[in-house]
C-alpha cells in the first residue's frame, strides 16, 4: 500500500499531463472550427445576394437598350425640329432613366447587404470565441465590393454586375485571431502557449447556377 | 549465555522486494500505457479533423492530405502501427484511422460536409 502511495506524484503527473493534451487539442480543435463554421456561414449567407445580383443582369441588359433607343430617339427628333416630338422623346428618355436609377438602387442596395452580411458574421465570430479568450481578431475581405463582381459597363447607370476572373481567391473572408491555449490553467504558473487560428473560406461556382463553399484555408499553428 | 546463532538472511529482502517490484513495475506500465492510449486517442481525433480540412480544400489531392495524417500522427505517436485512408467527394470528405498498440486499437472515422459546417451546433464536428 505504502509502495503503491508512493507512486501517487507520478500518477498525478500522468493524469495532468494526458489532461492537458486533451485541453490544448480540444481547444485548438474549437478555435478552428468556430472560424470555418463562421466563415462558411457568411459565404452561405453571401449566396443570396449574390444570386439575386447575378439573375438582375437580363433586366439591366434590357434597360440599357431601351435607354439607347430613347436617346437615338431624342437625337432624331430634335433633327426633325418639332417640338411636341421632342417632348414624347424627351419624356420617354425620362422615363427610362427612372427606371435605371431605380435599378441601379436596388443593386446597391444588394451589394449592401452583403457588406452588412460580411459585418455582421464579424461581430457573431467576436462573440463566439470571446470564451476562448481570442485576441488580435483579424477579419478580411480580399476585393472592393463586398462581393467579387464588376460593373460592366462600368459607369453605366444601369451595368451588369458579373463575377471577376478570380472569382474565388476574391471572395474569399479570411479570419485570424491568437487564443491562448492554456489560459484555463493557474496564472501564477506564468505559463503562455498561443496559437495562430486562421481560416478562409470562399465560393465556387457550382452545378445549375448553385454556388458551392469552398474552404481555402485552415491553419492552427 | 549459549553462543548467539546469527541467521544468514544475505538475499532474503531481494527475494521479498521481488515479487513487489515486479507488481510495481507492472503497475507503472499500465499506467503509462493508458496514459499513452488517451493521448492517442485525442491526437488521432484531431489530426483526423486537420485531415478533413485539408480534403476540403479544392487543390489538395487526397493522397497529399493521407500522406500529411499519416506523418502528422505517427510524429505524435512514435509507437504503434498505423493506417489511414482519406476520401473527397464533391460535397463530402471522409477521414478513417486505423492505429494499433500492443493489441489495442483504435479505429477513428471522420466525417465533414457544408450542411454539416454550417448547421452542427456541437462543435468541434
Amino acid at each position: 500500500m505504502v509502495s503503491v502511495l508512493t507512486l501517487l506524484p507520478l500518477f498525478i503527473t500522468l493524469l495532468v499531463c494526458v489532461s492537458a493534451a486533451f485541453f490544448i487539442y480540444r481547444r485548438k480543435s474549437l478555435a478552428q472550427s468556430i472560424c470555418i463554421q463562421q466563415a462558411a456561414r457568411m459565404q452561405n449567407d453571401l449566396k443570396t445576394p449574390l444570386k439575386k445580383l447575378l439573375k438582375m443582369n437580363p433586366r439591366a441588359t434590357s434597360l440599357r437598350a431601351q435607354r439607347t433607343q430613347a436617346d437615338a430617339n431624342v437625337t432624331a427628333t430634335e433633327a426633325s425640329g418639332y417640338p411636341p416630338a421632342i417632348a414624347a422623346a424627351r419624356a420617354q428618355q425620362t422615363a427610362v432613366i427612372a427606371q435605371q436609377t431605380e435599378f441601379h438602387l436596388e443593386q446597391l442596395a444588394l451589394l449592401a447587404d452583403a457588406q452588412r452580411i460580411r459585418l455582421e458574421a464579424e461581430t457573431t465570430l467576436r462573440m463566439r470565441v470571446l470564451p476562448l479568450q481570442a485576441e488580435g481578431v483579424q477579419s478580411m475581405a480580399y476585393y472592393q465590393r463586398p462581393l467579387a463582381v464588376e460593373p460592366k459597363p462600368p459607369l453605366d447607370l444601369s451595368p451588369n454586375y458579373e463575377t471577376v476572373a478570380e472569382f474565388t481567391p476574391l471572395q474569399q473572408h479570411r479570419f485570424r485571431y491568437l487564443v491562448d491555449l492554456i489560459s484555463g490553467f493557474p496564472r501564477e504558473l506564468g505559463l503562455s502557449a498561443r496559437q495562430v487560428t486562421e481560416c478562409a473560406v470562399s465560393l465556387h461556382p457550382g452545378e445549375e447556377d448553385e454556388w458551392d463553399i469552398e474552404i481555402l484555408t485552415a491553419k492552427a499553428q | 549465555m549459549g553462543p548467539q546463532t546469527v541467521r544468514p538472511n544475505s538475499g532474503q529482502a531481494l527475494t521479498e522486494a521481488l515479487p513487489v517490484t515486479l507488481l510495481l513495475g507492472l503497475f507503472i506500465s499500465g499506467l503509462l500505457l493508458v496514459a499513452y492510449l488517451l493521448f492517442a486517442r485525442s491526437t488521432i481525433q484531431y489530426q483526423s479533423e486537420q485531415a478533413l480540412y485539408c480534403a476540403a480544400q479544392k487543390h489538395k489531392s487526397k493522397s497529399d492530405c493521407a500522406m500529411e495524417l499519416k506523418q502528422a500522427i505517427e510524429q505524435a505517436l512514435p509507437w504503434g502501427d498505423l493506417a489511414v485512408d482519406v476520401e473527397k467527394q464533391a460535397n463530402k470528405w471522409t477521414t478513417e484511422v486505423q492505429w494499433t498498440y500492443q493489441g489495442y486499437s483504435f479505429n477513428m472515422y471522420k466525417e465533414l460536409t457544408p450542411k454539416q459546417m454550417l448547421n452542427a451546433k456541437a462543435l468541434p464536428w
